[in-house]
């Protein structure tokens, strides 16, 4: 099942999984990717998946589609191959969904995607050796101090410490944290206590460097990538006319086009759904296991790639950046006790343990310390949500999918559904 | 089972090893740069990865409390895995063969939970440990905070972290990886996995509880996974477990 993560620049703005043969993708609301951008066409792409293959078409958009930036009207496409839609990109990415992946996923049956844009954070440095100097805050979390694995280094400033404060993306914003430094980041000159949600305009300054936060306005070009992709035959074309060229440092202006609606492309292409056996046993699996009150054990996965029930069974918001990096960890407060409190714990224990002698941690070789680092975790649906999407559930096509929405719902609030 | 007479300042907790060794090395050291004084795991040692005994030995060697998760249970022929799915059954049996009856023994000596002080840790959810039921909505949650009594429970099974914060009966989920507990509000934290995260990060997932500054963290690192993928695919195991792990599935 493939995964879509669609991307401004390098904010990821939504991913998506979609179970279906075909996936629409354009600026008008009944695609199942919706891009909100002049810079993208009402009806711009197609993907189509045949045998297994994904096939991605143009449908003869103002901009155009680029595959790894190369202009494309109709194209396989291939795992991790970058799609670019005026300002956007989509990455595509051919993975496994696993079972439990499945029921969660459920949750998100048919939900709506309306797709936010989020701008782009920057970090200006107003006073400060580095003045004038701006600073895309692209990565997830991004580090700010004078040693040089941080992400934005600033030397000779005598009041920055090695790792000095920590600005993280989240899903809505931006928020900035002080790594415990000598001289405490200072937020519109108050010394930070704790992480601080950042709004533009807000005047940081680490150590004697002044910086401003301010969102841009214009995303990031996209980055040129690997496989040049193969355009198909042109009598496979709905749209003849290939142009392999980059894309223009400016996409042809969007304002400009005409306010008429696109031609939809004739449907021929769109046969009635044929139910895959494996995937409804998958389906009917999520909803016989079902335990009294609680999720099941569905212990396991795999849904075979390009198989399955052509049903959208999850749009994700993009909490998390698709390059995250390491940040070093830095032991915090003191740590005095030089008490080894595995006695303790082998008392605890009472036996029940018995010490082994095999130094397995260095007989297996470690090398080097260990990198670590945090990044926001997707929350729980709370009943709300989940009564609402299980009720959308319920207008389903799929009859299992709605069956399996009643007996949610059956469950939340004690009532019948009809399916 | 109850642990008696430990204050540990900082504990490391972490959960769902299966079999990775180099994922569960890396946590360990980690933890130990974070100068925890106590590590705790919440079950599924072994299953899906290629060196269930090293993980056990590791634990073992460690004194790391650990609690009894449903692959445990399986790989012991505890429980019915007829419900596992195929992939899941050829683990389980390759391990079942797999592990020497010392780590068996050490596998069927393992509790369902750990109190200490105004912690409990079970691997898959309070209400009924030996049920093995997914907690994946904030529903299974309120459940669950109902089933005991601690200020903090950790859990693991679903391999995919999450904070559940209940204040006087509101719950809230924050997204942040990093918390402040307060005054009057209990927490039911999944620590993720170790060995097989399914949150599309491939990265080992682990908790850090200072309880001296009252903060809970899940924290990420990176490790050997080539080594842990090759392993998995010279000891015959379906090839799908060492793939998923790149996709964090």
């Amino acid at each position: 099942m493939p995964e879509l993560i669609l991307k401004l620049g390098d904010t990821v703005v939504q991913r998506y999984v979609f179970d279906k043969d075909i996936i629409s993708i354009g600026r008008s609301r009944d695609n199942d990717i919706v891009v909100d951008n002049l810079s993208v066409s009402r009806n711009h792409a197609r993907l189509r998946r045949q045998n297994g293959k994904y096939i991605l078409t143009d449908l003869n958009s103002a901009n155009g589609t680029y595959v790894n930036n190369v202009r494309v009207s109709k194209t396989e496409i291939a795992d991790n191959d970058v799609i670019t839609l005026g300002k956007y990109t989509i990455q595509f990415l051919n993975t496994v969904l696993s079972d439990e992946e499945l029921i969660v996923d459920a949750l998100g049956a048919d939900r709506t995607v309306v797709v936010e844009r989020t701008p782009q954070g920057v970090l200006a440095v107003t006073k400060g050796k580095l003045a004038g100097k701006e600073f895309s805050l692209t990565k997830t979390e991004t580090t700010i101090g004078k040693a040089p694995n941080n992400d934005i280094v600033i030397t000779d400033d005598w009041f920055m410490s090695k790792k000095q404060a920590v600005i993280r993306a989240l899903s809505s914003g931006y928020e900035l944290q002080d790594y415990g430094s000598y001289r405490k980041t200072r937020l519109n000159g108050a010394p930070l206590q704790g992480p601080v949600r950042l709004k533009p305009g807000d005047v940081i300054e680490f150590g004697s460097t002044r910086c401003e936060f301010r969102l841009a306005e214009e995303p990031l070009a996209p980055p040129a990538t690997g496989r040049v992709p193969r355009e198909l035959a042109a009598e496979d074309s709905i749209f003849s006319g290939v142009a392999p060229a980059p894309p223009a440092a400016e996409p042809q202006a969007a304002e400009f086009e005409v306010p008429v609606e696109e031609s939809p492309v004739p449907d021929e292409e769109t046969p009635e759904p044929v139910e895959s056996p494996a995937a409804d046993a998958a389906l009917a699996r999520i909803g016989s296991d079902e335990a009294p009150e609680e999720p099941a054990e569905i212990d396991e996965p795999s849904q075979p790639m390009g198989r399955g029930k052509r049903h959208k069974l999850r749009q994700r918001r993009g909490e998390r950046g698709e390059e995250y990096h390491t940040v070093e960890f830095s032991s915090r407060g003191t740590s005095d006790t030089g008490a080894q409190p595995a006695d303790a714990v082998q008392q605890a224990l009472a036996g029940e343990v018995e010490a082994q002698p095999v130094p397995v941690s260095e007989a297996a070789g470690l090398s080097g310390p260990a990198e670590d680092y945090q990044v926001p975790h997707r929350p729980l649906p709370d009943r709300e949500q989940e009564i609402a999407i299980w009720e959308k559930a319920l207008q389903n096509k799929s009859p299992l999918i709605r069956k399996r929405a009643a007996e949610q719902l059956r469950k939340l609030t004690g009532r019948e559904y009809a399916t | 089972m109850r642990l008696e007479g430990l204050n540990p300042r900082r504990v490391g907790v972490f959960s769902d090893i299966h079999g990775n060794l180099q994922a569960l090395q890396s946590v360990i050291q980690c933890l130990d740069s974070m100068s925890v004084d106590l590590m705790v795991c919440c079950g599924d040692v072994v299953g899906y990865g290629a060196n269930p005994n090293e993980c056990c030995e590791l634990l073992r060697e460690r004194n790391i409390p650990t609690i009894a998760g449903n692959h445990d249970y399986a790989a012991l022929s505890k429980i019915d895995i007829t419900y596992f799915n195929e992939v899941a059954k050829r683990a389980i049996n390759w391990t079942r063969k797999t592990l020497t009856p010392e780590n068996e023994q050490y596998l069927r000596a393992l509790p369902l939970t750990v109190e200490l002080s105004e912690m409990l840790f079970v691997h898959a959810s309070p209400r009924n440990p030996e049920a093995w039921n997914y907690i994946i909505t904030m529903g299974d949650a309120r459940q669950s905070f109902k089933h005991y009594g601690q200020r903090v429970c950790f859990i693991g099974h679903s391999h995919t972290p999450f904070i559940v914060e209940n204040e006087g009966g509101n719950l809230s989920c924050p997204e942040k990886p990093e918390i402040t507990l307060r005054e009057g509000c209990r927490y039911l934290v999944n620590v993720g996995s170790v060995g097989q995260p399914r949150d599309r990060n491939p990265d080992a997932c682990y908790c850090v509880y200072d309880r001296e500054a009252r903060r809970l963290e899940i924290r990420r690192t990176k490790y050997d996974m080539t080594r842990a993928q090759d392993t998995i695919r010279e000891q015959g195991l379906p090839i799908e477990l060492a793939e998923r792990l790149a996709y964090g599935l």
